[in-house]
């Protein structure tokens, strides 16, 4: 017999006349880890916070542990023993671990607080994970890893009886990521639930008991463990598989390797980068796959702030760094907020950069109805809007990329294009990536997930503490996994 | 007390009070008293009056009116005899009357049921129709024609527990039984491509199988998935029926890889399944996702609101239904 922990029994939800949370039902078990892979967006939010505090429902039941918690008669608004970690995290930087998961908790009733006691709780709750905290380090100063852990370990204390991550795949390198679902694995086998929120099947599947795929607030299906496979998800109308099998542009890379690389990087350093080098091709897509999350700041100084390196070369389309800052582009990793102009009308901003290939472009009002007319169909209404306000996030990433597309650089830098966005705008991504690649525009893209990047890379380079250690060829990439990267 | 004499009460109290105070004031005839204390009092009991409002009137009537609402789209009968605050006495006993009423209903209904049921029983008279499949299964025997004299006993065991079996609550194993007898003369039609895939965890399935629920309940399912799913199917195609049970519950989800549907078709019927009507006690055939439907309600009514039918599907990845039912142990009881 299996104890349930959580039953959401039809439910439907409605805000401002939508509906967001269709006849929405779903089972989760004590000692469950659930995937819960959301196609889209639409009632995703309301979803978990309806898990966590019984907001109202204009028709369902919500049970916990077979009682009803929440049902659409009354409002109860009271909060679930349930904790949820995701990227934004919930601790206090400046306090310590124990100070953070002892005291700064519901419940804590205690004045006088004894460090040794805690210390002891703390090596208790540590012994079966076989791992050490440091109990009165500051929460800022731990790595990664040790802060996700802890915020669990809170969660634990606090009586949470199911824990939900979220997207944790977008901040957790391979390793780390690896170290995370042996805990996950270890808390589930004590009786935790989990609620494992992911955009990535692949990874989803190597973890999870069951996987709920949710598409416009309904369940679209329920995957059992026999079937949480490739085989399946190819079926589904979505087309979740269909490019990892799409090698076409591999084969117009390979001509273009005989000319000369569009990025040439030579032993450079710079803050955590220690002796790096690449060659990049025209319409080749490069991974730099970190392993330990070193890379992330050295490249924003690098390529967004565009700053020298300390030693070594960088080479665009064989000028120097420096003298190149109108060849490349640079996509950050919330392009939506950080690389457009919301005030701005949507066609200046997808304007923005095309003085680079047309002089006086901003003097010349014909260009601008002629790229209007070029792009209108490629685009839809959409470009005559006035402003950025209100468009859906699909409509601004089209403009991110359309832009660069229009720009037509020699290298485009990407940083975590796949993170925090729903199934269906990753695989517009990767279409848009691949228009990109088809343009002859290199694409460089630094991922922390090995399950962002195969689909579009051409070659994949682990680097681990600022080192490339290992070049992977797209030919091999069906063989691997993030358990066997993170060996590395 | 109905909403409307609570309220009119309040506000008879708040007024009272408000020219209690107006009248002591008045008589102190202090200036500062009238020109100070006067609009604070006014303020402070318009605020008084604004919070008793939003408490005592908008809050219970949006409820009982989200109630109203649900009973009038279909979605609830159970929700509008538990409403908290009706408008008035007169209402709250009108509801209960009604509910007494449809109760009733209901039982009238399945009884009249229940009459056309034995009626049929005894047109087909069961003892000649299982005398006329034995003898055709005796001819094929000897005539050394195998697989029709199987496919005769299987009919003839299936028409034994649809027709006969008395009992409206029926053990899981004796429903899974009739399944594999339907699915087994099924597959003389569809050949090997076909597959049926009973998972029960084998620590649980003793138990699970002495668990009662309404009789022919997954046939119907089975039924339906076979003729909208796998039937259309090119290749083969697995039905899998998958039991488990948590404390209060048992869970059966049959699932097939077949066609699937398509979203405005499933939209349709995951309406009819939230929408409660008692049309269905009188719906003469099952046919399509009818059958699913009155499977649905046949639960509602006999369990609760709780209990029920949910179905999820998509086009070429196949359909599953999950049926949540009480777990009831122990003797046959009359539950209609």
């Amino acid at each position: 017999m299996k104890k349930e922990l959580l039953w959401l029994d039809r439910i439907t939800m409605y805000r401002e006349n939508v509906r967001l949370l269709d006849s929405l039902s779903m089972h989760l078990f004590v000692g469950e880890i659930l995937g819960l892979i959301p196609i889209n967006a639409q009632g995703l939010e309301e979803l978990l916070d309806l898990i966590k505090y019984n907001g109202p429902i204009h028709y369902g039941y919500v049970w916990f542990f077979e009682r009803v918690v929440n049902d659409y008669r009354w409002k109860r608004s009271t909060a679930n023993p349930v904790a949820v970690i995701e990227k934004r995290s919930r601790l206090i930087g400046s306090m310590s671990v124990t100070d953070n998961i002892f005291v700064v908790r519901g419940g804590m009733k205690k004045y006088l607080i004894n460090d040794g006691v805690l210390s002891d709780q703390l090596e208790r709750l540590c012994e079966g994970l076989n791992i050490s905290i440091p109990p009165h380090e500051p929460v800022e100063r731990l790595p990664f890893f040790t802060r996700w852990l802890v915020e669990l370990l809170k969660a634990v204390v606090a009586g949470a009886r199911l824990i939900i991550i979220r997207d944790i795949s977008n901040v957790a390198s391979p390793v780390d990521l690896s170290r995370i679902h042996r805990v996950i694995r270890y808390y589930a086998s004590l009786g935790l639930s989990f609620l494992y929120v992911c955009n990535h099947h692949e990874e989803v599947f190597t973890l999870c008991n069951r996987t709920v795929l949710m598409e416009d607030g309904k369940i679209l299906k329920t995957l059992r463990a026999d079937q949480m496979n490739n085989d399946l998800m190819r079926r589904f109308p979505q087309g979740f598989v269909h490019f990892i099998d799409n090698d076409s542009p591999q084969k117009a890379t390979e001509k273009r390797r005989a000319e000369k690389p569009v990025l040439e990087v030579r032993n450079l350093c710079r803050e955590t980068i220690k002796d790096l080098s690449l060659s990049l091709f025209a319409g080749e897509c490069l991974i730099l796959l970190d392993l330990d999350n070193s890379l992330l700041p050295p490249v924003l100084a690098l390529w967004r702030d565009r700053k020298a390196p300390e030693k070594g070369s960088i080479r665009v389309a064989g000028r120097p760094f420096q003298k190149a800052r109108r060849l490349f582009a640079f996509i950050d990793e919330k392009p939506t907020r950080s690389n457009l102009f919301a005030d701005m009308s949507y066609l200046d901003n997808l304007c923005f950069l095309a003085d680079d290939r047309l002089p006086f472009f901003w003097t010349k009002r014909r260009y601008l109805r002629s790229i209007r007319r070029e792009y209108l169909p490629l685009i839809g209404p959409v470009i005559d809007a006035p402003s950025l306000a209100g468009l859906s996030l699909h409509d601004l990433y089209e403009l991110v990329y359309h832009r660069i597309l229009l720009q037509k650089p020699r290298l485009v830098f990407c940083v975590q294009p796949f993170a925090g966005i729903d199934m269906y705008q990753r695989l517009r991504i990767i279409q848009l990536l691949d228009l990109l690649r088809q343009r002859g525009i290199a694409v460089l893209i630094l991922a922390v997930s090995l399950s962002d990047s195969l689909q579009v890379a051409d070659r994949l380079l682990v680097v681990k503490n600022g080192r490339a250690v290992r070049e992977i060829v797209r030919q091999t990439f069906s063989s691997l996994d993030s358990v066997h990267i993170s060996k590395e | 007390m109905g909403l409307m004499v609570q309220l009119l009460f309040l506000y008879a109290l708040l007024f009272f009070a408000m020219l209690i105070a107006v009248v002591v004031l008045w008589s102190l005839a202090a200036e500062e008293i009238v020109s100070i204390w006067l609009p604070l009092l006014f303020s402070f009991f318009l605020v008084v009056l604004f919070g008793i409002t939003w408490q005592k009137i908008v809050v219970p009537f949006s409820e009982t009116e989200k109630l109203l609402a649900l009973f009038a789209a279909g979605y609830t009968l159970e929700g509008v005899y538990d409403i908290r605050y009706p408008y008035s006495a007169g209402m709250h006993d009108t509801l209960a009357r009604l509910n007494e009423l449809l109760q009733t209903r209901d039982l009238l209904q399945a009884s009249k049921r229940q009459e056309q049921y034995l009626a049929l029983q005894n047109q087909i008279n069961p003892h000649f129709l299982y005398n006329t499949l034995e003898g055709i299964r005796s001819e094929a025997l000897s005539a050394g024609v195998h697989s029709i004299a199987e496919m005769t006993e299987a009919l003839s065991t299936f028409f034994r527990y649809t027709i006969s079996t008395m009992d409206h609550l029926v053990t899981v194993e004796d429903e899974l039984g009739n399944i594999e007898t339907y699915f087994l003369i099924q597959q003389y039609r569809f050949g090997k491509r076909l597959q049926l895939r009973i998972e029960i965890d084998e620590a649980e399935r003793s138990e699970i199988y002495a668990y009662r629920l309404p009789k022919l309940i997954l046939q119907p399912i089975v039924e339906n998935s076979i003729l909208h799913g796998l039937e259309r199917k090119v290749g083969a195609g697995l039905l899998r029926v998958q039991l488990e049970t948590t404390e209060t519950r048992l869970l059966i989800t049959v699932s097939d890889d077949g066609v699937g549907m398509e979203s405005q078709e499933l939209e349709k019927l995951n309406r009819n399944l939230a929408i409660r009507s008692l049309s269905h006690v009188s719906e003469g055939r099952n046919r399509g996702g009818i059958a699913i439907v009155n499977v649905n309600n046949r639960i509602k009514l006999l369990f609760g609101e709780q209990y029920g039918v949910t179905i999820t599907s998509t086009p070429s990845v196949g359909t599953d239904v999950e049926v949540v039912l009480p777990r009831i142990v122990g003797e046959k009881t009359g539950v209609q």
